[in-house]
């Protein structure tokens, strides 16, 4: 219990600020470090008949050989977080291989809020630390104008198990009219995980159909009024996995998180997929016309994991 | 076990061949075709699938070529169908896939095709750790896809036809429940045979060709992929405007290009001898991710070929 306590209270970090304003860390553990990232295997492991160990296209038996690329091709390919990664159980930007050693921490020029309405916030943290975290909770206390506390509203991030360098979205809402708020103060604070998670998994978009368009590569669509709509599945790269689940975040053109989805395996599945194992999620659709007919043209993020 | 799975094959080969009526509506290439039936094989031992047979889980590969390229009853689909669908109209991150990301270009024919081959992978699904090379070329396309149906079915329960129906669910030209009706035509459960015409016109590359590639650093194996040149359907895919339509589509059809890829990068050439454009233009985009986030444009790059330097 109390290796718990500490080590939460290691991994909190609590953000003052008015709407992404000021960040004071309360807590810090060590300067820039790199961490390894999950990679995902090299294509003659994802797949052996096509290619070979040295990478070399292989030719049919009746042809026979092989094709091989230039043998001066690029060592290795420097990580960029700004540009979009496929690696496993992960697909998208602002993964990190250099973390601070902060904790977990807000991204800042991810959030999103509401500018109408009741007060809410969409936005990414990432796990600045050296191992993997558990369960997020960003809570978000409302102040007015006069400093008083006005709500204190809480989420947790739908991605468990962040892994060192990994971001999560959130969703946070309140029942106060953005007006009435001044001032938010921040807390992302982070709990072990009750059962373990796995994230061996390639993570594979298959296609995504526009909002409110009735006709895509000349094929008439049939779920009218045409809902923006994400086919998305995954091969399991480890060992056998249930309850998978697909969270997918869209970025607008500012690189704030416009909107956040989940869904589970579609139905049919069997409730365990094995080793190698390829799986459907259910069809992500949006039918709000105020979101869905942004989304196909933002910068989708995914995460897929499973217990 | 490999002489039980060639007899296999070839058995489920036989099927077809015996069983073809000489008119039937779907026609396929050969090789082609044997690629798909090997790849079927391989993938129900890799699985083991017990209640699909080699030629069941075949069909559900075959059917979504008909529908993706959309050949439908008209032609064999062809390798090195290049898909015309993507652009700004759908989606604004296809800009990327037009020279130097301008859908304005005046060079609109150095065009980065995304969807390629009878089965459209894409680097923004399942052709994500694929070069164009391997989408084209039936052996290895047929490979992947065999796998990803096997798998699928392998994990899914129900009735047959809701359990394809979840294989298929990865092609939205299947959404509309087409591919289960060319399913029950081209496969006859009850016999457990394959009707579909064969033609030896259509290989596993569809037309495109190995070349040589090479620069002041070495010299590389490097597939010319010349619309032109096309082997089966193409109705649907090489029609006008060739230039494209940046507003409603289509987006233009590739001159000849060239492709190879490494661990790291596919890469795509188009030389100026086979566009007339003033320069050459090179492109490059990570493996394993989406083309439309992560391509490169250059025309400074020297890269040899059949057509000089």
């Amino acid at each position: 219990m109390k290796r718990v306590g500490l080590r939460t209270l290691f991994l909190s970090l609590i953000v003052l600020g008015v709407y992404g304003g000021v960040v004071v860390a309360l807590t810090q553990e060590t300067p820039a470090t790199k961490v390894t990232l999950p990679t995902l295997p090299p294509k003659s492991v994802l797949y052996p008949g096509v290619y070979d160990e040295e990478g070399c296209l292989r030719l049919a038996p009746d042809e026979g050989g092989r094709v091989c690329p230039p043998a001066h091709g690029v060592a290795s390919l420097a990580h960029d977080p700004r540009v979009s990664a496929n690696l496993k159980g992960f697909r998208g930007p602002h993964y990190t291989d250099t973390v601070t050693g902060q904790g977990i921490v807000l991204l800042h020029d991810t959030l999103n809020y509401a500018t109408a309405g009741n007060w809410s916030v969409a936005g990414l943290v990432r796990n600045e630390s050296l191992r993997d975290a558990g369960v997020v909770t960003v809570t978000a206390t409302l102040l007015d104008s006069a400093g008083t506390v006005i709500e204190k509203v809480s989420a947790q991030a739908p991605v468990v198990g962040l892994r060192p360098g990994e971001p999560s979205p959130f969703v946070v809402r309140s029942q106060v009219p953005v007006h009435q708020v001044a001032k938010v103060e921040w807390l992302v604070d982070e709990q072990p995980l009750r059962t373990p998670v796995t994230r061996d998994f390639l993570v594979q978009t298959y296609y995504q159909l526009p909002y409110g368009v009735a006709t895509v590569r000349g094929k008439a669509r049939q779920d009218a009024p045409y809902p923006y709509v994400l086919a998305a599945g995954f091969r399991n790269l480890g060992r056998p996995v249930s309850n998978p689940r697909l969270v997918a975040a869209w970025l607008d053109e500012q690189g704030r998180v416009l909107w956040v989805e989940s869904a589970s395996l579609a139905d049919g599945f069997v409730s365990t997929i094995d080793k190698d194992g390829i799986a459907l999620f259910d069809q992500v659709k949006v039918s709000d016309p105020a979101i869905a007919g942004k989304l196909i043209d933002q910068t989708l993020m995914l995460w897929v994991m499973g217990e | 076990m490999k002489k039980i799975l060639a007899l296999l094959a070839i058995a489920g080969m036989l099927n077809v061949l015996q069983a073809a009526p000489a008119l039937a509506a779907y026609s396929f290439g050969t090789d082609p075709y044997n690629d798909v039936i090997s790849a079927a094989s391989s993938a129900r031992t890799n699985y083991g699938i017990t209640d699909a047979t080699i030629n069941e889980l075949a069909a559900m590969m075959l059917a979504v070529t008909w529908e993706e390229t959309g050949a439908g009853q008209s032609g064999a689909p062809s390798p090195m169908t290049l898909g015309r669908w993507d652009g700004p109209w759908v989606n604004s991150k296809s800009s990327a896939l037009w020279p130097f990301k301008d859908v304005d270009s005046s060079t609109p024919r150095a065009f980065f095709h995304a969807g390629v081959g009878m089965w459209q992978l894409d680097s923004a699904g399942m052709g994500a750790n694929l070069g164009a090379e391997a989408m084209i070329y039936s052996n290895s396309s047929a490979q992947v896809v065999a796998n990803h149906v096997a798998s699928v079915w392998k994990n899914t329960s129900g009735t047959k036809a809701s359990r394809r129906s979840r294989v298929w669910g990865a092609w939205y030209a299947c959404s509309d429940g087409s591919c289960e009706t060319v399913f029950n035509t081209i496969y006859n459960a009850s016999i457990d045979t394959l009707n579909v015409t064969l033609t030896t016109s259509v290989d596993r590359y569809g037309g495109a060709v190995w070349k040589t590639c090479y620069n002041a650093y070495g010299s590389w194996s490097c597939l010319k992929v010349d619309p032109t040149l096309a082997q089966g359907y193409t109705s649907s895919w090489r029609m006008p405007p060739l230039d494209g339509d940046p507003t409603s589509g289509p987006s233009p059809l590739t001159y000849t290009f060239y492709v190879w890829s490494g661990s790291i990068y596919e890469y795509r050439f188009w030389h100026k001898k086979s566009t007339n454009y003033t320069t050459n233009f090179f492109a490059n985009r990570q493996m394993g991710s989406d083309v439309r986030d992560t391509i490169d444009w250059s025309n400074t790059e020297t890269v040899c070929t059949d057509l000089g330097c």
